[in-house]
C-alpha cells in the first residue's frame, strides 16, 4: 500500500483530530487505524514524538488526567488548521481514496489469485489430456501392430488355403481326368468285348453296357485283361494309378524347385518309356487280343500318358497275381525307377 | 431509528451494526470486515439519491422501490449509479443485491448472500452460509470456508482455495473452476448445462466421487475412480479415500476434470 501521508499531512490530520475534541494520544492511534479499516495503524513511537513537536511549535497543549496526557488544539493550531483549509479537504479526500484502495486491493488480489488458479488448472486438464492421448497414441499404435501382423498371419494362412485349394483343385482335376480316362478305357473295354462277343455270341451287342459290363467282368476265366477280373481289382488298379500319380506330385513339390516346361518333355519320355515296358512286361500276353481290335491300345495310351504306367503297377500287385505275377515282380521296380530318373532333372 | 438521503459523496459511521442490506443498481459495493466502528462511504453517486437506513442494528443501503424479491425483474436500464464502501463487524451477516454492480465482500465470517445480474462477485476469506446467484456475472472467491451455494446462467464461478462442507453449484453454461478441500464428510455438487467444470481435491480427500457427462469428457487423475464410457455417457465414479464425503457431477455437454492436488497436510502448493 502507498504511503498514506505525504510529507507534513499526518501533522495536519493529527490537528484535525485534536480539532474535533481533545484526546489521549492513544485515542489518536486508535482513530488513525480506524480511518484506514486497521490497514494502517500508526505505532506511538510515530505519533508521540509528533504530538510533542506541535507542542513545541505551540499548535498543541496538553493537560494531565489520571497519569495520562489529554492532548488538546491551541489557537495556533487552529489558525494552522484555518490557513490550510484546501489541504485539510484533499486530505480527506486522500483518505476516503485510501480505503476504496483497500477495495481495489482486495478485488485485484482475488482476481489475480482466480486467473492464475484457473490457468493452472486449465494447465494441469491440459496436461492430463495430453498423457491420455499420448496412451491412446501408444495403444493406437499396438492395435496396429496387432492389426498388422495379424493380417501377416492371416494373408499367410490364406496362401496356405490357396495352395491347398489350388492342390486339392489339382488332384480334383486329376481324379477326374482318371475317371475320364476310364470311363474311356470302360467304354473301349466295352466296344471290343462288344465286338468280341459279338464275333463270338452275335446277339450280345443289343445289351445294356452294364450288364454286358458285369457280364464281361464275371467271365474272369477268360484270358482277358488282368486287372478286369473284378470290380474289387479294378479299383486297386485305379487306386494305384493314382496313388503313383500322387506320388510323383509330391516328388516334384518336395524336390522344391520351379516345375519348369523342359522338365516335361523327359518325364513323357520316361513314362512313355514305363509304359511301353508295362505294355510289353505286365499285359505283354493279353496285348495280343486287344491288339486284334486294334481300338484299346491307342486308347489306352492316348488318354493317360501318365496313368497307365501309374496302373501298370496296380494290376500287377492287385488282382491278377496268378496271371502276371511275374511281371509285377518286375513292374514295380521299373515303375518306381522312372519317378526317381524323373527326379533329378526336376532337381 | 435513523434515516439518510444520500444524493452527495458521504461518510457515516454508526454504533452498531448487526446485520447489513444493499441494494444497488450500477457502480460497486464493497463490504469489509472491520474491528472498528462500522461505517459507510459513498465515493461517488449518479442520478437518484441512496437510501440509508439505520434501525436496531439493521443497515439498509438502497434505492426507493427496489426489494430484494423484485430485484432480478428490476431490467429497466437504469443511469443510477454509486460507489459504496462499507465496514461492518466481522460477525455481521450481510445480503447483498446488485444489477449489474460489482460486489466485493472481504472477511466477514457470517455469511453473504449475493444476488446479481451482469455485475461480478469477488469474495475474500468470507466464511459461514455464502450464497451467490447471478445471470451472466463472474463469481470469483478466495479462501472461501462454509457452507457455498451459487447459481447462475452463464456466469462462471472460481473458487481459489478454501474448504466447503457443502458447495452447490448450478448452472446453465457457467465455467466452474473450484480448488478447495472437503470438510469431513463434506460435499460437492455441481451441475451444469454445457458449463465446463474442473474440480481440484487434495490427494488425500475422502469422498464418494460420481462424475457425469452425457456428451463431454469426463477425466480424473485419481487413480482409484473407474471410468464407464456408455454411447451417451461418460461417468467416472467410485471413491476417493473412505469415501465418507460426497463430490458428484453432472453435466450435459460440459467437460469434467478432477485434479488430484497436493494432500492438505501439505499446503501451500498453489498461490
Amino acid at each position: 500500500m502507498t504511503p498514506v501521508f505525504r510529507h507534513g499531512r499526518l501533522r495536519l490530520y493529527l490537528l484535525r483530530l485534536l480539532d474535533e475534541e481533545p484526546r489521549h494520544g492513544y485515542e489518536v492511534i486508535r482513530l488513525l487505524r480506524d480511518r484506514f479499516m486497521g490497514v494502517y495503524a500508526p505505532s506511538p513511537g510515530t505519533i508521540y514524538p509528533r504530538l510533542a513537536r506541535l507542542e513545541e511549535e505551540g499548535l498543541v497543549t496538553h493537560d494531565e488526567e489520571n497519569g495520562r496526557k489529554v492532548y488538546r488544539i491551541t489557537e495556533a493550531g487552529r489558525e494552522e488548521l484555518r490557513s490550510r483549509g484546501d489541504e485539510i479537504d484533499e486530505l480527506e479526500e486522500e483518505l476516503s481514496a485510501s480505503v476504496s484502495d483497500i477495495v481495489r486491493e482486495v478485488r485485484e488480489d482475488v482476481r489475480d489469485t482466480v486467473r492464475s488458479l484457473r490457468e493452472e488448472l486449465t494447465r494441469a486438464a491440459r496436461e492430463m489430456r495430453g498423457a491420455e492421448r499420448d496412451a491412446r497414441e501408444q495403444a493406437r499404435e499396438q492395435t496396429r501392430a496387432a492389426r498388422e501382423s495379424a493380417r501377416e498371419a492371416a494373408d499367410a494362412a490364406r496362401d496356405r488355403a490357396r495352395q491347398a485349394r489350388e492342390q486339392a483343385r489339382e488332384q480334383a482335376r486329376q481324379a477326374r481326368e482318371e475317371a475320364f480316362a476310364h470311363a474311356h478305357r470302360l467304354r473301349e473295354e466295352a466296344s471290343r468285348l462288344r465286338d468280341t462277343s459279338k464275333d463270338q455270341w452275335g446277339g450280345w451287342g443289343n445289351w445294356g453296357e452294364w450288364s454286358r459290363w458285369s457280364e464281361w467282368a464275371g467271365r474272369s476265366s477268360r484270358s482277358g485283361w488282368p486287372g478286369q477280373h473284378d470290380l474289387g481289382a479294378l479299383r486297386d488298379f485305379e487306386r494305384l494309378a493314382r496313388d503313383f500319380v500322387t506320388d510323383l506330385r509330391s516328388v516334384a513339390w518336395d524336390s522344391g524347385t520351379i516345375l519348369g516346361t523342359d522338365v516335361i518333355p523327359t518325364l513323357r519320355d520316361i513314362l512313355a518309356d514305363t509304359l511301353d515296358r508295362i505294355r510289353e512286361e505286365v499285359f505283354e500276353i493279353h496285348h495280343d487280343e486287344p491288339d486284334e481290335d486294334s481300338a484299346p491300345p491307342p486308347p489306352s495310351d492316348a488318354p493317360a500318358p501318365a496313368e497307365p504306367p501309374a496302373g501298370a503297377q496296380p494290376p500287377a500287385a492287385a488282382e491278377p497275381p496268378a496271371d502276371t505275377a511275374p511281371p509285377a515282380d518286375t513292374a514295380p521296380p521299373a515303375d518306381t525307377e522312372p519317378p526317381g530318373a524323373a527326379e533329378p532333372p526336376v532337381k | 431509528m435513523t434515516h439518510w438521503t444520500v444524493d452527495a459523496p458521504t461518510a457515516l459511521e454508526f454504533d452498531e451494526v448487526t446485520e447489513l442490506n444493499v441494494r444497488l443498481i450500477d457502480g460497486t459495493v464493497a463490504v469489509l470486515a472491520s474491528a472498528d466502528r462500522p461505517s459507510l462511504a459513498v465515493s461517488e453517486l449518479y442520478g437518484r439519491p441512496l437510501h440509508v437506513s439505520h434501525a436496531d442494528g439493521i443497515l439498509t443501503v438502497s434505492y426507493e422501490s427496489l426489494s430484494w424479491d423484485g430485484l432480478l425483474g428490476f431490467l429497466k436500464p437504469r443511469k443510477d449509479k454509486a460507489v459504496v464502501t462499507i465496514t461492518v463487524p466481522a460477525d455481521c451477516p450481510i445480503q447483498l443485491g446488485v444489477l449489474s454492480a460489482s460486489a466485493v465482500v472481504a472477511g466477514l465470517h457470517a455469511g453473504a448472500a449475493v444476488k446479481g445480474m451482469s455485475g461480478d462477485i469477488t469474495l475474500d476469506g468470507v466464511t459461514g452460509d455464502v450464497s451467490a446467484e447471478t445471470m451472466s456475472g463472474e463469481v470469483a472467491g478466495c479462501d472461501i470456508d462454509g457452507e457455498i451455494r451459487f447459481k447462475s446462467m452463464s456466469g462462471g464461478l472460481t473458487l481459489a482455495g478454501g474448504s466447503v462442507g457443502t458447495l452447490t453449484v448450478d448452472t446453465l453454461s457457467g465455467q466452474v473452476t473450484a480448488d478447495v478441500s472437503l470438510h469431513e464428510s463434506g460435499s460437492v455438487r455441481v451441475s451444469t448445462m454445457s458449463g465446463e467444470v474442473t474440480l481440484r481435491l487434495p490427494a488425500d480427500s475422502d469422498a464418494q466421487v460420481s462424475l457425469r457427462s452425457t456428451s463431454g469428457a469426463v477425466r480424473t487423475e485419481f487413480e482409484t475412480l473407474r471410468t464407464v464410457k456408455a454411447p451417451a455417457s461418460h461417468t467416472v465414479s467410485g471413491n476417493v479415500g473412505a469415501g465418507s464425503g460426497h463430490v458428484s457431477v453432472t453435466t450435459m455437454s460440459g467437460a469434467v476434470t478432477l485434479l488430484r492436488g497436493a494432500p492438505v497436510g501439505m499446503e501451500s502448493k498453489t498461490q
